[in-house]
Formats: C-alpha cells, sequence, structure tokens
C-alpha cells in the first residue's frame, strides 16, 4: 500500500542539507536493507559489507554536507553507484594486497594467479559489461545504431552505410560522436570502467 | 516447555544498529567549512 504521507527522499535530503540531521536517519533507514542486500550480493562476506555500507554513507554525508550532490538522478541509484565503485574498491585493494595464511604452511596457489577469470575479475568484467550498455543506451538513436553494428556486430564502415543508407563520412562521424558521449557520460555519471 | 532453543534467523539483510548509530554520530559531529580558495576543511568535532 502506497504510504500517502511519505516525505520524498528528495525532500528529505534537502532538509539534510539545511541541517536537519534527523533526516538523514530516515534516509537511512530508509533504503539501508536494500543498499545493505545489494553490498552483500557483491561481496558475499557480512564484515566486509559492513564496512562498504559504511564507507558509502560516509561519502554520502560528506557529498552532502559539502553541497556537492545535484538532483539529476534520484537519491538511492546514487547511493548504489557510490556502494557499486566502492565494491570494485575494495576488489582491487584485495587482488593487490593477497592474503596469506596464519600458518606455517605456505600455499603458493594463494599468491599466483592461474589466468583464468576468477570470481571477482568475473564480477568486475559483467558489471563493466553492464555499465556500456546502459551508456550505449544513452546514446541518440543513429549514434547507437551506428556503434552497435561496428562494435557488437563487427561490421565495416562500407556495411554500415549500406544498411543504415548514409555515406560512409557520415557513418564514421556518428561513430565519432558516439564514443565522445560515451566518454562524457562516464565523466558525468562518475563511472569507473576497470579490466 | 520449550525444547530447542530458537533457531538464530537467517542473516538479516541490514546493518548492525552500531553502523546506523555511528553514522548518525559522525554525521553530527562533522562540520565543513569552505574555505576562500573554494577547498573544503572536515572537522570532525567529537
Amino acid at each position: 500500500m502506497v504510504q500517502k504521507n511519505k516525505i520524498s527522499d528528495s525532500t528529505l535530503v534537502s532538509e539534510y542539507i539545511q541541517g536537519r540531521e534527523a533526516s538523514l536517519s530516515i534516509l537511512i533507514n530508509r533504503h539501508q536493507q536494500r543498499l545493505f542486500s545489494f553490498i552483500y550480493s557483491k561481496v558475499k562476506d557480512r564484515d566486509i559489507t559492513e564496512d562498504v555500507f559504511q564507507d558509502t554513507f560516509i561519502k554520502v554525508i560528506k557529498t552532502l554536507k559539502k553541497g556537492n550532490y545535484n538532483e539529476e538522478g534520484k537519491f538511492l541509484p546514487w547511493v548504489m553507484r557510490i556502494a557499486h565503485n566502492l565494491v570494485i574498491d575494495h576488489f582491487r585493494k584485495t587482488k593487490r594486497m593477497p592474503a596469506f595464511r596464519t600458518t606455517d604452511e605456505f600455499d603458493i596457489f594463494s599468491v599466483l594467479g592461474d589466468g583464468n577469470l576468477n570470481a571477482e575479475k568475473q564480477l568486475i568484467q559483467e558489471q563493466i559489461f553492464s555499465d556500456v550498455r546502459e551508456l550505449v543506451n544513452e546514446l541518440p538513436e543513429e549514434q547507437k545504431e551506428v556503434l552497435v553494428m561496428r562494435m557488437y556486430k563487427d561490421m565495416s564502415f562500407k556495411e554500415i552505410s549500406e544498411n543504415t543508407g548514409v555515406s560512409i563520412n557520415t557513418a564514421l562521424g556518428r561513430m565519432r560522436y558516439a564514443l565522445i558521449n560515451m566518454r562524457k557520460l562516464i565523466d558525468k555519471h562518475k563511472i569507473i570502467l576497470v579490466n | 516447555m520449550q525444547l530447542y532453543s530458537k533457531k538464530p534467523s537467517e542473516f538479516q539483510m541490514q546493518p548492525k544498529k552500531e553502523t546506523v548509530q555511528f553514522l548518525i554520530n559522525f554525521s553530527k559531529s562533522l562540520t565543513i567549512v569552505k574555505t576562500k580558495s573554494k577547498d573544503f576543511i572536515e572537522l570532525n568535532l567529537n
């Protein structure tokens, strides 16, 4: 059932920015379960989830207090994006710092990569693919069409030109603008694409 | 009579109360000051 008197996230955010601390508690309580589940689904460890959850809200608090939050998107997707980036940071750090056992036994396989994608790498790669798909969907239709044909269907610009009814030069131009726009979107949404 | 102790509930997908409380306290104690050069200074007044 929809609560008629529920205060919107954007109102709570505005109130919090203006100094009403209680609004933060409402926002945390409202979204904690969803955010926590989201982080846990990625890191599969309760303590790490707790840390990432805490770091996420510390970033949220600092950003809001600095007045750097803009209302372009909605609050929850913004918070989820911060959490998502922190999860990636976590995997990067753990990759750099392999864990050693505390026993006398030394397991060489704990520090040697096997060259295959492990679960973390696979997760990061899936997230990158998903981010890129979302970026492609935000492009203007004619740019998206050319980019999909070139990158996903491996078509030549001559074939693209024949299929879309535009000149090769126009197809090349659309591809160029598609890449420029994707870079702008990456900067705008502060997306980290790593491999 | 309860023969078996209640099985602990499955892992609940929410943070510990202490974590939430920490965040609330952290927020209350944090003051951000903007300098003339438009930099930010974070003051954590515990």
